[in-house]
Formats: C-alpha cells, sequence, structure tokens
C-alpha cells in the first residue's frame, strides 16, 4: 500500500478485507444450503436439548445429605410394586405409598455395626451383579440437591466406571428428598416384554 | 472511478448477505420472526426440566410365567401307558372329575368321579394312574379328563376352564398351561384337546 502524499489524495478502499468477507460469507451460505436442505426432523439433531419426560432407570440413587441417601433398585421395585398393589387392593392413600416408599428406600451413610459405607456398598453390589450379566444394560439416575458438593456425584460416577463390561451407565440431575416426600403419584405399571412381564414404578414430582 | 464502483458494488453485497445472514439464522433456529427478540426475558428463562426432575419410572426385574402343569419332581408319579390302555379295552370311554387342590394334587373319589359304564377295568386303569399326578400349586378347581380310547381324532379332551389362578399367587404374573398329562405309548399331541372355556 502506498503511503499517502498529502491532503488532496485521495483515500483508498480497503478492498482485498471486503473481498475477503464477502468470500467467507458466500462459504458460510455455501455450507448452509446443506443444512437447510434437511427435513425438520433432522435438523433438530444438531440441536440436542433435553426433553421434559420421565427419566427410566433401573436404579435411582438420591442423595439426601452426609448422613443417609435414599436407593432404588429392580429388587426394590419388584417389592414397591408389590407393596402398591397391596395398598391400592385396600383403597389406601398415596400417603400411605409415600410412608412405604421412603421407609423402603432410605439408608444411613454409615453402618452402624460394620461402619462400611452403605451407599458403596450397594453400589458395589450392583457392580457385581452387572459384572455377572454383562449383557443387561442399567441406567442409574443419580439425583443430588443443589446444597450438596458436586464432588460426591463424581464419587459416584467414578464408582460406577468400575463396571468390567461397561454397562452401567448414568445420569445426573438435580432434586431433593423433598420431591419424593411431596411426590403427586405413586403407581405400579405391568408392561409386557418379550412374553414377560416388567413390574415398573412410576414417581411423579 | 472502476475502484469506487467496485467498493460501493461490494459494499452493498455485503450489507446485502449480512440481512440474509441473520434472517436466516433466524429462520433456521425455527423460531418465528416476532418472537426472535428474547429482550429482558432471557434472565428470566426457566432452565428447561430434564428426565428426572418432574417423574420417574423405575423399572424392576422381567418376571418369568409362571406354568401350570404337572410337577414331574412329585416322588411316585406314574404315566399312563397308552398301549397297555388299548390292550385292556381299545373302545374305553371314560370321565375322570377330578379337583386340583391348594397344593396342587389331582383329588377324586375313584367310585363317584371316575364315570365309566362298561370299561370298568379301563376306568381303574386310568384312575389309579392319574391319583399320583400333582400340579405345580397355581391353580385350583375342578379339571375333566375325557379318554375316548375309541375316538378318530380327539382321543384325550382335557377340560381346564374350571380351574382358577390359587389365591395368593401374584395377580400380575403371567399364568401359562403347560404339560397336563404323563402319557406314554402311542398318544399323538395332536390327538389330546385342551378345552380352556
Amino acid at each position: 500500500m502506498k503511503p499517502i502524499k498529502g491532503g488532496n489524495e485521495r483515500r483508498k478502499l480497503a478492498l482485498i478485507s471486503l473481498i475477503d468477507v464477502v468470500f467467507i460469507l458466500l462459504i458460510f451460505f455455501l455450507v448452509s444450503v446443506f443444512f437447510s436442505s434437511l427435513p425438520n426432523e433432522e435438523r433438530k439433531l444438531f440441536l440436542p436439548t433435553p426433553k421434559n419426560e420421565p427419566g427410566s432407570a433401573q436404579v435411582l440413587i438420591q442423595l439426601i445429605d452426609d448422613e443417609s441417601f435414599f436407593y432404588i433398585d429392580p429388587l426394590v421395585t419388584e417389592t414397591l410394586v408389590n407393596d402398591i398393589t397391596i395398598i391400592d387392593n385396600r383403597g389406601g392413600s398415596l400417603a400411605e405409598k409415600r410412608n412405604v416408599l421412603l421407609r423402603r428406600c432410605t439408608f444411613p451413610m454409615r453402618d452402624e455395626r460394620s461402619g462400611l459405607n452403605n451407599l458403596v456398598e450397594k453400589i458395589n453390589g450392583l457392580i457385581d451383579h452387572a459384572n455377572l450379566h454383562p449383557e443387561e444394560e442399567y441406567f442409574v439416575i443419580i439425583r443430588c440437591p443443589g446444597e450438596l458438593p458436586y464432588r460426591k456425584v463424581i464419587e459416584l460416577i467414578q464408582l460406577l466406571g468400575r463396571a468390567t463390561y461397561k454397562n452401567i451407565q448414568y445420569g445426573c440431575v438435580g432434586g431433593t428428598i423433598s420431591d419424593i416426600r411431596g411426590s403427586k403419584k405413586i403407581e405400579k405399571r405391568l408392561v409386557p416384554e418379550e412374553g414377560q412381564m416388567r413390574k415398573n414404578v412410576i414417581i411423579e414430582f | 472511478m472502476l475502484k469506487k464502483i467496485l467498493g460501493i458494488f461490494f459494499a452493498v453485497l455485503f450489507v446485502v448477505f449480512l440481512v440474509i445472514y441473520v434472517y436466516r439464522a433466524v429462520v433456521l433456529s425455527g423460531i418465528p420472526i416476532e418472537d426472535a427478540d428474547l429482550g429482558n426475558i432471557v434472565e428470566e428463562a426457566p432452565p428447561p426440566a430434564r428426565p428426572g426432575t418432574q417423574s420417574l419410572i423405575l423399572t424392576g426385574p422381567l418376571i418369568k410365567p409362571l406354568v401350570f402343569a404337572l410337577n414331574m419332581r412329585t416322588p411316585g408319579m406314574r404315566s399312563l401307558d397308552w398301549s397297555a390302555l388299548n390292550d385292556v379295552d381299545f373302545t374305553a370311554d371314560v370321565r375322570v372329575t377330578a379337583k386340583v387342590g391348594e397344593d396342587g394334587a389331582l383329588k377324586f373319589n375313584p367310585l363317584d368321579d371316575v364315570y365309566c359304564p362298561g370299561h370298568a377295568k379301563a376306568g381303574e386303569m386310568i384312575g389309579n394312574v392319574m391319583r399320583s399326578w400333582t400340579y405345580s400349586p397355581y391353580k385350583t378347581g375342578t379339571i375333566v379328563f375325557r379318554y375316548n380310547v375309541g375316538a378318530v381324532g380327539k382321543k384325550l379332551t382335557i377340560d381346564v376352564s374350571k380351574l382358577r389362578r390359587r389365591e395368593g399367587v401374584d395377580p400380575d404374573t403371567p399364568l401359562k398351561d403347560g404339560l397336563l398329562y404323563f402319557i406314554d405309548g402311542g398318544l399323538k399331541g395332536g390327538e389330546v384337546k385342551i378345552k380352556t372355556w
């Protein structure tokens, strides 16, 4: 670029930069033609936003505080289904179901006799089961209240990651035991699957 | 002069592209243009609900269906020899009305419940064998066996329509019928009819 000589010299336009920008925009539009030609459903794949739907899992871990936790696994679910059936048959209330749920599934963090961490023991049991049944997939929902340090969730994830066949997956969400205590609906749902029956429990907060 | 025209041309092109870019960005996001300007509400927008924050479905283990069938582990259980029955009375027509008890045992009175006019020997033979039969304890009620040895087609009819799920058996667990008779020596599967209603 030549230096500007004197006040009468005309200023030169920065054409090269302008052309650069125009070409970049051109390339952008050429690429975006591909996206805009996709049907709506496929375009959505590029925007993975969480859906407002029930979380489906085999295992629920609800951290309560440093002293206790809430835990449901498939065996407990089966027992819960039977309890709910009994309560429903005698016309029991939602409060009764909540009580049964909380009584059955709330555990102290430390075992008084052995001093072991109950939650760790339960997760170890789950891992043992998952290692014995590599063909099965497990999904664990970990709910953690905002006031607890997230470190606790990380510790649980590290434990779950020890499954040999990596057949334990997990999802973490925020939530407190108050959600379960004040649940609006607790009911059983029987789902036929491959000629057999799966007994599920639905909890709505 | 040419440079000036070129400059204006590219500047206009740039502005046009910019407008198109913004328009396309809005259209691609799928938001109506009038709603595209979020203004101040962004700070107030609640975090989106994620699976597990509002409701949970806890899936239990798969429950295998129960099978109502003869309990082959019952000590002393005997099979009915169809060819021997043929030899004893090839026109035998015997009806046995029995009760399946809470424990699954087959109970009947050889005198009253085995109806075999003119075929006493065949009736006695069938009754003796059937007394040793025990079912899995999932159903109770009346079960009727009709042995028609000389028939063409269905030679054995078993009526299970009056059997009911035993009290105490989980009502949610599927209950299927399995092997309901223990007969050797020539009776084919196609010659047996299970009457369920």
